[in-house]
């Protein structure tokens, strides 16, 4: 089942031919036991028609009384109102998604099909089915999830599934920018004679200043 | 159509019995009479225990790879209307699960009739009755075997129904009387 699901997401269609051969060769045994026939393609061509009787009989005796029993006729009569039944289903949720030019008919739309045929008794165990599944499913299916969301979002339909949040592992960038800088002392003059203003020694390198100053203004003039 | 419709609106007020007493009430059937009232009654009463537990029966649901119906099958058929182009993973699924409701509940309508005219096993006149007699399966009305001996005009009714059904018709697998059928595989199905 779970490979069948698989190659029914990845190519968005069910050109895939069947891939239950188990099954297969049970309805095989079952349809010649039944049908006593040796002409293959018309047991193949019944295969396709019909879901299995043996089946179809199981589920029948699961709801009449331990002793009762089911004629072949019955059985069969019910595979056939079995598969007009998926017929008449089908064709509803088909007219439903062309009007609104959708290619792909999802659960909702089967569900929407039989509550609009008259089938309202079993339009909450399915809502409440479908529901499971796909929790389930996306619990178990992560990567057929991903495509499923995206065919739903493409779809304009509105996702139920717990969206699993993603976590950024970006790296880290923090720049270190050390600083090299070496703290200099301040500058202290060595000159001793600047240390004391007051000195006389410091008031004559004062005046000898000053006349430098007058001796350039001398050599404008 | 007025009694089905009368049917559901009484579904749709009661509320559902357990399982359990589903189980004990289908046990007691056999010991019912065959009158008309305490039938419906009794049949509104099994479909009402049967949808309740179908509606738990979800809930509990965990494993969704084992279906009673294979899955492929059901893709097959849903693939012979040639308006389908595309379907989802999860569609089968849910039809698979429509599917087994469906054959579930023509069972219980079906094994009714069989209670009433006194039979011990379900045949196609038993499912004939059940389908014309439930507004929601007219669709089925036309790949319905028209019997010769049970007219159409008759089965519409459930009273005509019951009457053309004499306890002596107690008998498996009754052949066709019918010269010509409405749908060729059964014909084909007679001989064997």
């Amino acid at each position: 089942m779970e490979d069948e699901s698989h190659n029914n997401i990845l190519p968005n269609g069910f050109n895939t031919g069947s891939t239950e051969s188990p099954c297969l060769k049970t309805s095989t045994m079952t349809t010649q036991h039944n049908n006593n026939n040796n002409h293959q393609n018309h047991s193949n061509k019944e295969q396709d028609r019909f879901l299995p009787i043996a089946n179809v009989g199981r589920i029948m005796k699961k709801v009449i009384p331990p002793n009762g029993k089911i004629s072949k006729d019955a059985k069969e009569t019910v595979q056939e109102c079995v598969s007009e039944f998926i017929s008449f289903v089908t064709g509803e949720a088909s007219d439903k998604c062309q009007r609104e030019k959708r290619k792909t008919i999802n659960g909702d739309d089967v569900i929407w099909a039989i509550t609009t045929l008259g089938f309202e008794d079993y339009v909450e165990p399915l809502k409440t089915y479908l529901q499971k599944y796909k929790e389930i499913e996306g619990e178990k299916l992560n990567i057929p999830k991903q495509l499923r969301s995206e065919q739903r979002l493409h779809q304009h339909q509105q996702n139920h599934n717990n969206n699993h949040d993603e976590n950024n592992n970006q790296p880290f960038n923090g720049a270190y920018a050390s600083s090299n800088l070496i703290s200099q002392p301040p500058y202290v003059p060595t000159d001793q004679k600047f240390s004391l203003p007051f000195s006389p020694n410091s008031i004559q390198n004062q005046l000898r200043q000053q006349e430098q100053i007058d001796s350039v203004g001398h050599w404008y003039e | 159509m007025d009694q089905n419709k009368q049917g559901e609106a009484a579904e749709g007020g009661n509320i559902g019995h357990p399982a359990h007493g589903k189980n004990q009430e289908e046990q007691s059937n056999p010991m019912i009479a065959p009158t008309n009232p305490p039938k419906k009654k009794s049949l509104e009463e099994q479909l009402n225990d049967f949808w309740a537990a179908q509606r738990e029966e979800a809930k509990m649901t965990t494993n969704f790879k084992t279906h009673s119906l294979p899955l492929s099958r059901i893709k097959k058929i849903i693939k012979t209307d040639k308006d389908v182009k595309m379907i989802s993973a999860e569609t089968p699924v849910v039809f698979a699960k429509a599917c087994e409701m469906f054959i579930k509940e023509l069972t219980i309508r079906a094994w009714a009739n069989t209670e009433a005219r006194k039979g011990k096993i379900l045949s196609q006149r038993d499912l004939v009755s059940a389908i014309s007699q439930t507004a929601s399966f007219d669709f089925l009305d036309d790949i319905m075997p028209k019997d010769a001996g049970l007219p159409r005009t008759s089965i519409a009714s459930t009273e005509n129904a019951y009457l053309n059904m004499p306890p002596q018709q107690n008998v498996a697998g009754l052949p066709y009387d019918a010269p010509t059928m409405a749908f060729p595989n059964l014909n084909h199905h007679a001989p064997n």
